[in-house]
C-alpha cells in the first residue's frame, strides 16, 4: 500500500445504480468493502446489491465525518464534541424505514460504529413503546393465542406499570 | 418492513432496558424466542458490566413542617450528552421510581431516621427506628415497585450500641430471604413493655411471628471491616468482625414465604450499595471501603413473592 492512498477513489454502486466516489481511507471503515480492496477486487466498482442510493449517501456522509483527524489535542477534544453532535443529529431521520435501513446497511458494509449507533438509536426509540406500538413499528403479527398472550404478560406483571 | 437479521435484533435488544425487555416478550412468539435465548443473556451481561446503571437511594425530605422523611429510588444514567471535562457524570433518569414513607411519627420531637440494612438479589431491607426503637422493618423489591413489612423486632435498636448488625441474606438450605439480626451475647436490652426481654445465655432469640429459629453455627472470626457482611453458604453462616463466638446471638426472621432462588455466588454485603439491574434481574453489593469497581453479577430469577 503506498502512503499517497489518501487521493485513491473507490467506486462503489448502489443497488439503483448509482455511482459513488469514496476515498480509500474513507471507505476503509467499512470491514466488507476493506477486505474487498485487501483481495483486490476493488478495481472496478464495488457492487452494493443492498444498498440504496439514498442509504448509501447517508452512509458516507457518515464514514466521511468519522474520517476526518484533529490537528492537536486541543482541537481534539473540539473534534469528539463536534462527532457526538453531528451523531445525534445523524439518526434523526425523517422516515423510520430509513433508520432501520442504515442499520441494514451497517450490518452489510460491517461498520461497527454505525452499527452501534443505529441499533441504539432504534432501541431508543422502541424502549417507552408498549407492546401493541411494537408490534406495528415493526410490523409484527401477534401469533399468541390470547391465553398464551396473558400467560407470558403475567410472567412479567411487574414490567407491565 | 422486512425482518432484521437476528444478530441485529441481539444487538438492538442488547440496548434496551431489562424492564422493557420483559415487557416485549409479549410482542410475538419470535420476540419471546430472541428475548429469552441465551445468547440475549450474555450480550446484555456483558454490557451491563460496561455500562453500569445504579439505582440510587437516598433520603429525602418531602414536608417542611415536619420531620418527615422517606427513602426514594432513582435510576441514574450516564448523561448521552457529556461534556468533553465530565464525561462521567450521573443524572436522575427521572423522577423517583419508589419511595419508601415511613409511618407517621409518633410525636413531634420523634427522630426518624430511614436505614438501609440489608441487601440480597435486588432486595433492599430497610428499617425505620424513631427514637431507637424499630418501628418499621420491611423488605423493598426496586423493580417490582413493592413492599414487604416484616414482623416487628421486638426489641431496642440501640444506634449508640455499635456491635449489633443486621442483614439480608439469601439461605440455600430452606431457600428463603433471612433478615438477620445480630446482637451480643451479653446484651440485655433494658425493660420496656414494647420490648422482649432477651435471655442472657441464650444463644439465639425468638422473635414474634416468627415461625422458624435456626441455630447458626458459631462463625469463624473472619478478618473483615465494617460495618457487617452477611454471607449465606450451606446451611447459613454469617459473619461480622464485630462479633466474636462467644458475643454472638442472632434472630432470623424469614422474609415472606420462600421465593424461588436460585443460590447465588456468596457476596459480601456493606453499606454503601450499588444496586444494578441487568438480564433479567443483578444485583451488586460493593464493601465501602473497595473501591467502586464492578463485581461478578449474581443473576436471580424472580418469581412472585
Amino acid at each position: 500500500m503506498s502512503s499517497s492512498s489518501s487521493s485513491k477513489m473507490i467506486e462503489l454502486r448502489s443497488s439503483d445504480g448509482e455511482t459513488f466516489h469514496v476515498e480509500e481511507t474513507v471507505v476503509l471503515q467499512s470491514e466488507t468493502i476493506k477486505q474487498m480492496i485487501d483481495d483486490d477486487c476493488a478495481n472496478a466498482a464495488i457492487p452494493l446489491p443492498n444498498v440504496t442510493s439514498m442509504t448509501l449517501a447517508k452512509v458516507i456522509e457518515y464514514i466521511k465525518k468519522h474520517a476526518e483527524k484533529p490537528k492537536d489535542d486541543d482541537d481534539k477534544k473540539v473534534a469528539e464534541e463536534d462527532l457526538k453532535k453531528f451523531d445525534a443529529e445523524f439518526v434523526k431521520v425523517d422516515q423510520e424505514s430509513m433508520l432501520f435501513d442504515l442499520v441494514r446497511a451497517a450490518n452489510y458494509l460491517n461498520i461497527k460504529s454505525l452499527l452501534d449507533l443505529t441499533c441504539q438509536a432504534v432501541a431508543d426509540s422502541i424502549k417507552d413503546l408498549s407492546v401493541e406500538e411494537v408490534r406495528k413499528k415493526f410490523n409484527i403479527q401477534n401469533d399468541f393465542t390470547p391465553e398464551e398472550e396473558a400467560k407470558v404478560r403475567k410472567e412479567n406483571a411487574w414490567a407491565f406499570d | 418492513m422486512d425482518r432484521l437479521p437476528t444478530n441485529i435484533m441481539f444487538d438492538i435488544f442488547s440496548k434496551v432496558p431489562a424492564k422493557c425487555l420483559a415487557r416485549f416478550r409479549c410482542v410475538s412468539k419470535l420476540w419471546c424466542d430472541y428475548i429469552d435465548d441465551r445468547y440475549l443473556m450474555t450480550v446484555y451481561d456483558e454490557r451491563v458490566i460496561e455500562e453500569p446503571k445504579p439505582i440510587l437511594y437516598h433520603s429525602h425530605l418531602v414536608s417542611h413542617e415536619r420531620i418527615t422523611r422517606s427513602l426514594c429510588f432513582h435510576v441514574r444514567e450516564s448523561l448521552q450528552t457529556r461534556d468533553a471535562y465530565h464525561t462521567d457524570v450521573l443524572v436522575p433518569k427521572e423522577g423517583p421510581f419508589l419511595e419508601f414513607l415511613h409511618k407517621k411519627p409518633l410525636s413531634k420531637s420523634s427522630i426518624v431516621r430511614i436505614k438501609v440494612r440489608g441487601s440480597c438479589n435486588g432486595l433492599m431491607c430497610l428499617s425505620q427506628d424513631e427514637d431507637d426503637i424499630v418501628t418499621t422493618l420491611v423488605v423493598v423489591h426496586p423493580l417490582k415497585k413493592e413492599c414487604y413489612e416484616l414482623p416487628p423486632l421486638p426489641m431496642r435498636f440501640d444506634s449508640s450500641m455499635s456491635r449489633e448488625s443486621c442483614g439480608l441474606g439469601f439461605d440455600a438450605s430452606t431457600n428463603t430471604l433471612k433478615m438477620v439480626y445480630v446482637l451480643p451475647k451479653d446484651y440485655v436490652p433494658p425493660s420496656d413493655p414494647n420490648m422482649l426481654r432477651l435471655e442472657k445465655k441464650s444463644s439465639m432469640c425468638a422473635v414474634a411471628e416468627v415461625e422458624k429459629l435456626v441455630d447458626l453455627p458459631s462463625p469463624d472470626p473472619v478478618p473483615i471491616a465494617l460495618p457487617i457482611y452477611t454471607e449465606f453458604g450451606s446451611p447459613l453462616s454469617f459473619y461480622s468482625l464485630r462479633l466474636e463466638k462467644k458475643s454472638s446471638m442472632c434472630v432470623v426472621a424469614e422474609v415472606e414465604k420462600p421465593v424461588d432462588l436460585p443460590s447465588p455466588d456468596p457476596v459480601p454485603i456493606a453499606l454503601p450499595i450499588y444496586t444494578k439491574f441487568g438480564s433479567p434481574l443483578s444485583f451488586y453489593s460493593v464493601p465501602a471501603d473497595r473501591p467502586p469497581t464492578v463485581p461478578t453479577p449474581i443473576r436471580s430469577t424472580f418469581t412472585n413473592l
